[in-house]
């Protein structure tokens, strides 16, 4: 005569199956997670690297960060002339700013810079013919 | 106002008729066919050249055509009234100090085996010639540069052309002959270029019926065994003229006596060139000296000489 399983032993058998699946899928997530998120690491990294060799700008992005320095007594020059005395506080510090790039003003090339030299041409004084060493 | 601007005898021209004409424009095209019958008369740097076949047969009696003829009875003349300075068998001495190929084939700083200094400049008075036939022989060894004196005839010739059909006025690179006013009487107006800064004007002059000319060393140098040398040959040395001067500017009855006057105050020097000028009250002149310093004659104003701002002048 065989035994009878009774309810509760049923019940037993069945978790323990669920556990079982619930714990394969928690590490199937787990490694699958960690996969994906080492991936994306690895394109970023790549992504850098191309970006690394293309021409770098070389302006300044980051604002002005306001910084206070001490005064000196001696003059301050500039490439335009000595400082001023602004932005001088009672405590003697001068309020400053970050060094930023300073954009190159150049003329720009008018036309009469590129002209060639033409003795056979007038001017621009108002003269139709101009004489010079012959050219 | 018609005009006409083309490169010929290695320079820049420029032709102007003051008249609303077609025949005036018409004339203005054919200024250049002129030019180049001259220059294949008159030019040094072709090899095909009356100039350079008669170069070549120096010693020997050679017919010459009637445009040769007159280039070179106006250098005699010009020799003879500047006392030798201005005399177109300066050749050989322009050749040795390294001018013996076109200005722009110059390639500049050569070295040569042999130290340059001075070539005999001889004198036309030793030219053998018979004017009714039209035959010279020039001396054994001897060559012709008619330089600026062709250029003046050239610019002369042109001028007196186009005059039939109005107010004319020819730059030959910088040798100016005008034949009279604008139409209404007005003058024209002149620059005169700066040697230090071509692109612009030293001032200006505004002149009628006149001959305008410069002389200068600022544009046509080179170097050779590491000398400059440039193209205004003293015949006293044989050399490169050693003058404190940079450019002469000459106003004269006609661009022939301009060009020759230009070339006198040149070789002179600043000094010597302004007692020479007192003399020869129908020349007026603008003279730059190396310094930049700028000397006018006393007379200027006759040309009603106006100097730009930002340059020095005296008297």
């Amino acid at each position: 005569m065989q035994p009878v399983k009774s309810n509760q032993q049923k019940k037993k058998t069945s978790h323990g199956g669920i556990k079982y699946i619930l714990s394969t899928v928690s590490l199937i997530s787990v490694v699958g997670l960690w996969q994906h998120f080492s991936n994306n690491d690895a394109i970023q990294a790549a992504k850098q690297n191309k970006t690394a060799l293309e021409p770098v700008n070389n302006q300044i992005r980051f604002r002005p960060l306001p910084t206070l320095m001490p005064v000196q007594n001696a003059v301050f020059t500039s490439p335009s002339g000595t400082l001023s005395d602004q932005n001088v506080d009672s405590a003697g510090l001068r309020q400053v700013t970050a060094p930023t790039v300073q954009s190159r003003t150049q003329a720009p090339i008018t036309l009469q810079q590129v002209i060639i030299n033409n003795p056979g041409a007038g001017s621009n004084n108002g003269s139709i013919t101009s004489t010079g060493s012959s050219r | 106002m018609k005009s006409k601007s083309f490169r010929a005898m290695g320079c820049q021209m420029s032709a102007f008729i003051d008249s609303p004409s077609n025949s005036a424009q018409e004339t203005l095209a054919l200024v250049p066919e002129w030019f180049e019958i001259w220059e294949q008369a008159l030019s040094r740097f072709r090899a095909d050249s009356e100039l350079s076949t008669i170069n070549r047969l120096s010693g020997i009696p050679s017919t010459v055509s009637k445009v040769f003829w007159s280039v070179l009875t106006l250098a005699i003349q010009i020799e003879q009234e500047s006392i030798g300075l201005v005399t177109p068998l300066v050749l050989p001495a322009l050749e040795m100090a390294g001018y013996n190929v076109s200005f722009e084939q110059i390639t500049g700083a050569e070295y040569g085996t042999t130290e340059y200094s001075g070539y005999p400049i001889g004198r036309l008075t030793d030219l053998i010639f018979d004017a009714n036939q039209r035959i010279i022989q020039l001396p054994l060894g001897s060559g012709l540069d008619f330089g600026g004196v062709a250029k003046g005839w050239a610019a002369n010739q042109a001028v007196e052309r186009m005059a039939a059909f109005g107010p004319a006025l020819m730059n030959a690179g910088g040798d100016i002959a005008i034949s009279d006013y604008q139409r209404g009487g007005k003058p024209w107006k002149i620059g005169v270029m700066d040697p230090f800064q071509p692109e612009r004007d030293l001032g200006t002059i505004s002149v009628g019926q006149s001959g305008v000319a410069t002389s200068g060393r600022d544009f046509r140098q080179w170097r050779q065994n590491g000398v400059f040398r440039h193209h205004i040959i003293d015949p006293c040395t044989g050399m490169p003229a050693d003058t404190d001067l940079v450019s002469v500017t000459v106003i004269a009855q006609d661009v022939m006596a301009a060009e020759m006057a230009a070339k006198i105050v040149m070789l002179k020097g600043s000094q010597a060139g302004l007692d020479w000028l007192e003399n020869e009250t129908d020349y007026q002149a603008i003279l730059v000296l190396a310094d930049a310093q700028i000397l006018t004659t006393e007379q200027i104003a006759t040309t009603q000489w106006r100097q730009n701002d930002n340059n020095e002048i005296a008297n």
